[in-house]
């Protein structure tokens, strides 16, 4: 039947490849509308909110909203804990897991591959669900309403050593011969000759680390009982208990607590997309 | 008796061994307290009772017995069920779909995979505060659209019918940008050989799609297929934000009940003998996910 029309095979084609093409943009647009909505809404007066027919571009562009809602909710505040909170887990687990993984891949030892296979069944079950008995846990350690209480659950993940394992055994081991017979120490030799070589692994964990612990709200919400150090997530989501109809300050508030996100996103979003689907098939 | 030597120079390891043992260590220290230790200790207080401040009562499996007779531990469970029905087949479809076009998509490709996996990776608590916005009766933009329409508004997180519903909107919204990029990379893997050759024998595109790339994308939908279910009994932030468990329990998922039973009521050893029970239902899952990989 296609032989037939051989003449319009290529409009036909381009037809389609245009009709595909503009499917894709509809449906990224509509994707993306709830942020756009909210991004517009952020600049909008409490009657323009309200105001039916809706305008995407505000009739008067309330910009004294970002102030208020800086005023209004100690924002700034959560951004400081929640970023010291990620990038404490992300250093220290960054160190924790690849010295894991690297006594998995290139030392000999009794008991490695027992051990590997206890973490990769620590793998498989998500924090979320421990959440209730890690907290008590925690408690017993009495590190509760302490950030480091928050963390350390989270200081070295089965899943990065899983990725930093494999990223490490494609590494021949002359090379860490050579840089024995050379008087090289083993940390030396694993901060300054493996380290670099893993480095788009690390990238990609240091990434994932960073969203899932800055994404967390049940954690949180179970080890943290002082507001001043609240996370973002918990601060915003309790807040929103009080201040429920005042969208006017909810709309800013929320584009200033994904801003940062969005904004690393935009620009290493390839590093972004591999890491979270790396983990999320493993995890 | 080679066999001897061999295992005895593996006991002993090279000389290098022991600072193998001393970096595994640290990381270890953390799994084994903080991650696995608690799965021993949920296992043991569920059979206690304990309010978490006083001293805990051994009750035997009474915790298991009521929650197997517990109403609201059903209604949870229903829950998370109708949400999976109605995201699951949702998302699939969808994300299968794009992945097919944007496969065949060279212009703003990376634009596509970018914008379609966004929602991903914002914190799911701040992003559910636009959507309780967007189902605002008064303000929301499905309301607004649907009075341009010259319908009624829908009061959809205040109905006990259609709260659910539109909880799973936000979950497929979520997750098609990230399956997609999953079976993205599932079509890169069909040699696109195979598909030369089917085009070359006169297959049309739906034929290609049914025949071919259906069945070899196989075990990337099964993936997909099993995390998602085990990523179904996880839901939380989206009901503490949005609903917490309302109208009248009609959004309450099991991981929210239990911790409404351990925190909010302080039933802890009953909390806990929950968590066993969902422990051993994704474990089934996932074993079960693996039994049929290693068939294939």
């Amino acid at each position: 039947m296609e032989k037939r029309f051989s003449l319009s095979d290529k409009t036909k084609k381009i037809c389609l490849k245009g009709v595909v093409f503009a499917a894709l943009l509809v449906g990224a647009i509509v994707i993306i509308l709830p942020l756009l909505w909210a991004f517009s809404s952020s600049f909008k007066t409490y009657a323009e909110i309200y105001s039916y027919p809706m305008h995407w571009i505000p009739q008067n562009i309330a910009w004294e909203n970002y102030p208020n809602a800086l005023k209004s909710f100690p924002l700034l505040r959560y951004l400081l804990n929640s970023t010291l909170v990620a990038s404490g887990v992300v250093a220290f687990n960054l160190l924790l897991s690849s010295l894991a993984a690297y006594s998995l891949s290139k030392y000999r030892y009794l008991g490695r591959n027992v051990l590997f296979i206890i973490i990769l069944g620590i793998m498989i079950i998500p924090r979320q669900v421990l959440a209730v008995p890690s907290f008590l846990v925690v408690k017993q350690f009495g590190l509760i309403n302490r950030y480091f209480g928050l963390m350390v659950p989270v200081l070295a993940a089965p899943i990065a050593i899983f990725i930093l394992r494999q990223a490490m055994l494609a590494i021949p081991d002359e090379l860490i011969d050579a840089a024995r017979i050379d008087g090289s120490g083993e940390l030396r030799t694993f901060f300054t000759v493996i380290l670099p070589l893993t480095k788009p692994a690390l990238i990609a964990m240091a990434i994932v680390m960073y969203i899932f612990t800055w994404n967390e709200l049940l954690w949180p919400l179970l080890v943290l009982g002082d507001p001043q150090k609240y996370t973002m997530p918990l601060g915003l989501s309790l807040l929103l208990d009080i201040y429920v109809e005042d969208f006017q300050l909810l709309f800013p508030a929320v584009i200033i607590a994904i801003a940062p996100t969005l904004i690393a996103y935009l620009f290493l979003q390839r590093h972004f997309i591999k890491g979270l689907v790396l983990s999320g098939i493993k995890g | 008796m080679g066999k001897g030597v061999r295992k005895r120079k593996y006991i002993l390891g090279d000389r290098y061994s022991k600072y193998g043992v001393l970096m595994i260590l640290p990381a270890l220290i953390v799994l084994f307290i903080f991650r696995l230790y608690p799965i021993i200790s949920a296992i043991q207080t569920s059979f206690f009772s304990w309010n978490l401040i006083g001293s805990k009562n051994f009750v035997g499996i009474s915790n298991f017995l009521r929650l197997f007779s517990d109403r609201h531990f059903y209604q949870a469970f229903g829950v998370s069920l109708y949400y999976a029905v109605l995201t699951i087949p949702a998302v699939i479809i969808i994300s299968l779909v794009l992945a097919v076009l944007v496969d065949r998509v060279v212009f703003l490709r990376g634009f596509f995979r970018a914008a379609y996996f966004a929602p991903f990776i914002l914190c799911l608590a701040v992003v559910s505060i636009i959507w309780k916005a967007m189902y605002h009766p008064g303000i929301g933009l499905l309301g607004m659209s649907l009075r341009a329409l010259g319908r009624e508004p829908l009061h959809i997180l205040t109905s006990d019918r259609l709260v659910v519903p539109g909880l799973a909107l936000i979950g497929i919204w979520r997750y098609i940008g990230f399956y997609m990029i999953i079976f993205l990379a599932g079509l890169q893997i069909i040699p696109s050989s195979t598909l030369e050759a089917a085009r070359m024998d006169g297959a049309s595109s739906r034929q290609i799609f049914f025949k071919i790339t259906l069945p070899l994308l196989k075990p990337t939908l099964f993936m997909v297929l099993v995390l998602a279910t085990i990523r179904n009994f996880q839901i939380f932030s989206m009901i503490f934000v949005i609903t917490k468990g309302g109208p009248a329990d009609a959004s309450r998922t099991i991981v929210y009940y239990i911790w409404e039973k351990g925190f909010n009521e302080l039933e802890m050893g009953y909390a806990l003998s929950m968590t066993v029970v969902l422990l051993v239902i994704l474990l089934v899952t996932s074993r079960t996910y693996q039994l049929f990989l290693e068939r294939d």
